[in-house]
Formats: structure tokens, C-alpha cells, sequence
């Protein structure tokens, strides 16, 4: 799958929510495609799950992660319900930062569903409007935990993000 | 009232006498012992035959141990609901409980 499908279905996803301001709520997301959003106690390294019984969907999160990482959970499980149907996933640590260099030895799917997570929560045009033409500079911290914030998910998030936007810039 | 989670008791009692029966004996050893068929003690092991409750008590006699030793624990079986394949298998036991109660967990609620 390519990336501009990808991001054609997390824009389809926000419009469908009506949602057009920061921070994005993926449960509302959830929430308009009939997807029921569960929080609870899960082992340490099970990030969330999808699963899929007849017509109805679930997506679990684990409460004992950060509010950040369970919001780009939630993102990336709707991203497997989006793109990957009639499957059911469990997550395991979802990494936000990896790019498709590093990231060979995961499925396909995971790689899909990161994207379209970092789409729904991050999209192109906020950070654009946020970062007003002046690229990042990754070592300002100060900068790089204004914008998570504004987007709630984690300063590796929004790294990630910004790389891939090109939006960074070496002091 | 054969649904999934009837299978997985069934399966998982099979399973213990399994564990605990190859370190001590045969299937045929076994079914000498209890007066039935191997081919018994087989679909017992398998999870295919709904063993009785007298059986499983001879069964528990004859390898000489507690009848709750090859029973799992009431909290386990309440806890998990059945999951598809593809999830389940992907989880250890104790992952597939936690995730088996989140999905029970308000289910049917107004989100």
C-alpha cells in the first residue's frame, strides 16, 4: 500500500469525525466508525489490541501506559482496522519512530498502520501551521515538547514526524 | 452448550493429565489402570471426550496425584472468554486472560 492511500484514509477518518483541531481525539475517531474503545490492565509489554467480532470492533489499550502512547495506540490499532480488514492484531511495544529503513524485519502491517497513526494524530497541515516554516531543531527540546504537546503523543512521536516531513534542521 | 469455552475446559484438563502422565506412564499404562480403552485416554488427552467425573477422579488415582491438580483454577476459566485464532495465538495464557477480560469487561455498555 502506498503512503498517499494511507493518508487519504486517516484524512477520510478526521472528516468523517468532524474533527479539524488539536489534539485529535482517537477515541472520537473510534468513535464514528462504530469502533468501541476499551482501557484496561494488560502485561507491561502488550501495547493494544483490535479484535473483531461479526460487526463490531474493539480496540483494547493498556491503562498502565502513558496517556501519549495510548492515544498513538489507539491511532494505529484504527489504522489496522482501517487498512488491514478482517483481521485481528495484539501490539507489542508499538514503535513510533521507526522509519521503512529500519524497520525490515516488521510486518508490513505494522509499518502501515505506524503511518497512518503518526497521520490521524500529527496531520500534515497542524504541522505545518505549528512549525510555520521554520524547520526543527531537534536538540530544542523546549520546541520538540511544545509540539508533542500540542499533539499529545511523545517527543519521539513528533520526532519521527518531523523527519519525515523533512522538517528538521541541524544546528 | 458446546461453545468455546467448554472446548478450551475440556482441552486444558486434557492437557494436565498429558503433562503429568508422560513423565509416569503410558497411555496404555493408563487406561490398564482405569479400565478403559487407550483410545480413551487419547481423546481425553486431546480435549475430544468429556471425561467423566468418576473417570477423572480414577484417572487422578492411578497417577497419584490431587484431582484439583489436573483441573484448572474456577478464577481462569471465568476470566477468559474465547478469542479468535489469530489473537489467541499470538498471546501467552496469562495475556490471553488479561485481554479475555477486557473484551467481557462492559461488554454490550454504551461507549
Amino acid at each position: 500500500m502506498n503512503d498517499t492511500k494511507i493518508i487519504a484514509q486517516a484524512e477520510k477518518a478526521l472528516t468523517r469525525a468532524g474533527i479539524n483541531k488539536l489534539p485529535i481525539s482517537p477515541v472520537d475517531v473510534a468513535q464514528s466508525l462504530g469502533v468501541t474503545v476499551k482501557l484496561g490492565l494488560l502485561p507491561e509489554d502488550l501495547s493494544g489490541f483490535l479484535m473483531l467480532e461479526g460487526d463490531a470492533a474493539i480496540i483494547g489499550v493498556n491503562s498502565v501506559h502513558p496517556k501519549p502512547r495510548q492515544r498513538f495506540t489507539i491511532a494505529h490499532e484504527l489504522g489496522h482496522f482501517l487498512l488491514h480488514p478482517s483481521r485481528n492484531f495484539v501490539d507489542r511495544q508499538v514503535l513510533y519512530f521507526r522509519d521503512s529503513r529500519s524497520s525490515q524485519a516488521v510486518d508490513v502491517a505494522e509499518i502501515e498502520a505506524n503511518k497512518f497513526a503518526a497521520n490521524l494524530l500529527m496531520p500534515e497541515r497542524f504541522v505545518n501551521k505549528l512549525v510555520k516554516g521554520r524547520p526543527v531543531d531537534l536538540q530544542d527540546d523546549e520546541r520538540v515538547e511544545e509540539l508533542a504537546r500540542a499533539f499529545g503523543v511523545s517527543t519521539q512521536a513528533v520526532v519521527f514526524r518531523l523527519a519525515n516531513l523533512n522538517l528538521t534542521r541541524n544546528r | 452448550m458446546a461453545n468455546k469455552r467448554d472446548t478450551n475446559l475440556y482441552e486444558e484438563i486434557g492437557q494436565a493429565i498429558f503433562r503429568i502422565r508422560k513423565k509416569k506412564m503410558s497411555q496404555q499404562a493408563l487406561a490398564d489402570a482405569v479400565g478403559i480403552s487407550r483410545a480413551s485416554i487419547v481423546n481425553v488427552e486431546q480435549g475430544r471426550h468429556r471425561i467423566q467425573l468418576h473417570v477423572l477422579y480414577e484417572i487422578a488415582v492411578a497417577l497419584d496425584v490431587d484431582p484439583r491438580d489436573l483441573l484448572p483454577s474456577a478464577n481462569h476459566q471465568h476470566s477468559s472468554a474465547p478469542l479468535p485464532e489469530d489473537l489467541s495465538g499470538k498471546l501467552n495464557p496469562k495475556e490471553q486472560a488479561a485481554v479475555g477480560r477486557m473484551v467481557k469487561k462492559g461488554k454490550g455498555d454504551p461507549q
